[in-house]
């Protein structure tokens, strides 16, 4: 089964974004479209949402972070310009995100 | 008088250098400015004591002071150096590097992508509509 989750970390810098997404790239299927708010989906059944916040705490101690963990299907509502290939801000949340069929 | 002349030239030749320093610290609000302000305030100070033939006594405090503030300016530095070096850096500058360090978006299927790579030309006027998923 699925399991997603939201990740907010405040202010990570490019070497410690790069980490948090090798971390989050092994767990799974990752996004991050706007600044500090990270999605993961990943079949990993023994992650919790300590074992993330950990990860994101070791790589800034101060940081403030806070990670939920969202159920299979949600309601949720976006927009944004398309980037330069043309890939809009919904194609993973319609995609990896997704509830599964 | 040529002693005179002598202190005169010595003081404008450090009015110089402290001129130079203020206009090289002008651009930049780091943590060190004040600082050096303060030095180039006592080195001027110390400066004309000198050339006004102050008691000795006075030119020793003086001196001890001014030596003080550039060894605190020295460990200041050092410290910043090690622990913090964005410190010594406009808050101009710290601004720009986090902007810039932060526009790097994407996810694992689109891959990672410059956050102003935006095209609004792409698909149609409603490149930016709302677009909603219920259960």
């Amino acid at each position: 089964m699925k399991r997603r989750f939201v990740i907010g970390a405040d202010s990570l810098d490019a070497e410690r974004e790069g980490k948090l997404r090798d971390y989050l790239q092994k767990k799974g299927d990752w996004w991050h479209w706007i600044g500090d708010m990270w999605l993961l989906t990943t079949n990993d059944q023994e992650i919790t949402v300590a074992d993330i916040n950990n990860h994101i705490v070791n790589l800034k101690p101060d940081i403030r972070t806070v990670v939920f963990e969202f159920p299979e299907d949600i309601t949720w509502a976006t927009s944004g310009v398309r980037n330069k290939e043309g890939s809009r801000i919904s194609d993973w949340l319609e995609g990896p995100w997704a509830k599964e069929k | 008088m040529r002693k005179g002349d002598e202190a005169m030239a010595d003081f404008m030749q450090l009015v110089s250098m402290l001129r130079e320093q203020m206009n090289a610290t002008l651009s930049r609000s780091d943590v060190l400015k004040p600082l050096a302000w303060l030095i180039g305030i006592l080195a001027t100070a110390t400066s004309v004591l000198v050339f006004a033939q102050a008691p000795q006594w006075l030119l020793i405090v003086a001196a001890c002071i001014l030596v003080a503030s550039i060894l605190l300016y020295e460990g200041a530095y050092v410290f910043c150096l090690l622990k913090d070096r964005d410190a010594l850096r406009s808050e101009k500058y710290s601004l720009n590097k986090l902007a810039i360090e932060h526009r790097l978006i994407g996810d694992s299927k689109t891959g990672l992508f410059e956050a102003d790579d935006t095209n609004k030309t792409i698909g149609d006027a409603n490149s930016t509509k709302l677009v909603e998923h219920k259960p």
